[in-house]
């Protein structure tokens, strides 16, 4: 406990929830250019916000989550703190603060975007019923997308003391997942950065003739979801064990 | 002075990995936009204007922005690290020319950049996706455009790196300008934000000219925006040191 307030001091003159806040803000403002016009649109809001959701994570989550992440790590690398943290603190402690402190952020993030999207369902007069199950399931997915994404991140940061290789990474994942955004699903199971995809749990029927669509509901893909809970988990041990071994 | 300075700054990129970044992520974008353009032929028409906006698509409406903040932020982030700012704030040049010389350099950067996405665009034509004959003219004019576009992103940016120390947090504030450049871009009013130029340069998923017309507005969009930030530069690096 007494590592993870330590994070929080650290934490305290970095503006992280600018970070925090700004993420879901840039969904959010991506999300605003399909705003209803017509009733017909506003039958249907959450439907097509829970719809196009996943595409706009696959691009700015992977940088997003990389900007948080080196925001944790790279706090040590620019203090040259490494080689006082690595032998005054037990490093599993290190690490799992920075973790937690990630996963506080991850939350915050989520639970943003998810009171932005009723926000927005609001202000436009959505006249569809939200269906709680559906932005639950939203919310748990994208959660755990954005933990694969962060941990990926933390992990390089430990390996690399180059930010400019974890932002890079994150910009060519955010190229990659959208182009996985635009191939069959299928092709995604291959992208774990792009997992918001086949995650998602609301389809589109799109007529090419008339140029309408008709939003329906998807079944919850749990086996992905504990696919991609494995994967995180993975990160961890893999970033836990970078920690363990890191020479300083 | 200014031609020691960006001497200087060309040295810092020499061996550094931002040229890994700087090959991939058009190449990522080639291979998206060819691939995108074969498998959609029955929307799209087989020739080098609708290849040209499956290329640019993406690149200028989302990555351009981020990328040219990735060189600006590694650039300034050299400054930021250890006591490198106090020491080029004590070097007998004007604080502007230290800003100046990092602009030429991003913006060589840029328009390599801009180089190697033609060149990709000409390859991927010719070789992949085997489209007949020769690109128009009007994409090199395009291309040149968003070179000049970039000019006032790259001045912002730069900015945005100066003054935020971190190295990620401009990256994300591009990509999050660059999409509130896509939303003004729709509703028209490209020409009044600096990330939404880009967008309209490069002529992005039109097969027509969006900027006919309005060229002049556009370079002087593009110049008025660079003079404003080169200003606030200057202001800020002759009376509000950057705490370091």
């Amino acid at each position: 406990m007494t590592a993870f307030f330590c994070e929080l001091k650290k934490a305290r003159r970095r503006w992280d929830w600018l970070v925090v806040a700004g993420i879901p803000l840039c969904v959010l403002l991506w999300a605003s250019g399909g705003a209803p016009a017509s009733g017909d649109e506003r039958a249907s809001y959450y439907s097509s916000l829970l719809y196009v959701l996943p595409v706009l994570h696959t691009v700015v989550m992977p940088v997003g989550m990389a900007a948080l992440a080196s925001r944790l790590w790279d706090a040590e690398t620019k203090g040259c703190t490494a080689k006082l943290l690595y032998t005054l603190q037990i490093r599993a402690s290190l690490y799992g603060a920075k973790t937690a402190l990630g996963a506080v952020y991850l939350t915050a993030v989520v639970a943003l975007e998810m009171a932005g999207l009723l926000g927005m369902g609001r202000l436009s007069g959505v006249t569809e019923p939200l269906d709680i199950s559906r932005l639950a399931w939203t919310a748990v997915s994208t959660l755990a997308v954005d933990a694969l994404l962060f941990l990926a991140g933390s992990l390089l940061c430990i390996r690399f003391r180059q930010t400019l290789l974890v932002m890079g990474v994150g910009l060519a994942c955010s190229l990659c997942g959208l182009f996985a955004a635009y191939m069959p699903v299928q092709f995604a199971y291959f992208v774990p950065f792009a997992y918001f995809l086949p995650l998602s749990c609301v389809g589109l029927d799109w007529n090419f003739e008339t140029r309408t669509g008709s939003y329906y509901a998807l079944p919850f893909q749990v086996p992905m979801l504990a696919l991609t809970a494995a994967l995180a988990a993975l990160l961890l041990v893999l970033g836990w064990r970078a920690v363990q071994n890191k020479e300083v | 002075m200014l031609h020691h300075c960006i001497a200087a700054e060309n040295r810092k990129l020499r061996g550094s990995p931002i040229w890994v970044v700087f090959f991939l992520l058009p190449l990522l974008s080639a291979a998206y936009g060819t691939f995108n353009f074969l498998q959609n032929q029955g929307v799209l028409r087989f020739n080098w204007y609708n290849l040209w906006t499956q290329h640019t698509l993406f690149y200028a409406l989302f990555f351009f922005s981020p990328l040219v903040g990735l060189y600006a932020a590694y650039l300034w982030r050299l400054e930021h690290l250890g006591h490198n700012w106090n020491l080029i704030m004590s070097q007998p040049v004007p604080p502007l020319y230290l800003f100046m010389a990092k602009l030429a350099v991003v913006f060589k950067m840029a328009l390599l950049t801009q180089g190697w996405m033609l060149t990709l665009y000409l390859l991927s034509g010719r070789l992949w996706a085997k489209l007949p004959g020769l690109p128009p003219a009007e994409v090199f004019l395009w291309a040149l455009r968003g070179a000049l576009a970039a000019a006032p992103v790259i001045a912002l940016q730069l900015l945005l790196a100066m003054l935020i120390r971190s190295f990620a947090v401009p990256i994300l504030i591009a990509l999050g300008c660059g999409l509130a450049g896509v939303v003004l871009s729709s509703r028209g009013l490209g020409l009044v934000w600096p990330y939404s130029l880009m967008i309209a340069g490069m002529n992005s998923n039109k097969t027509e000219d969006a900027l006919a017309g309005s060229e002049f507005s556009f370079v002087l969009s593009c110049l008025v925006f660079l003079a404003v930030f080169l200003l606030a530069a200057d202001c800020l690096l002759r009376k509000q040191d950057v705490k370091a």
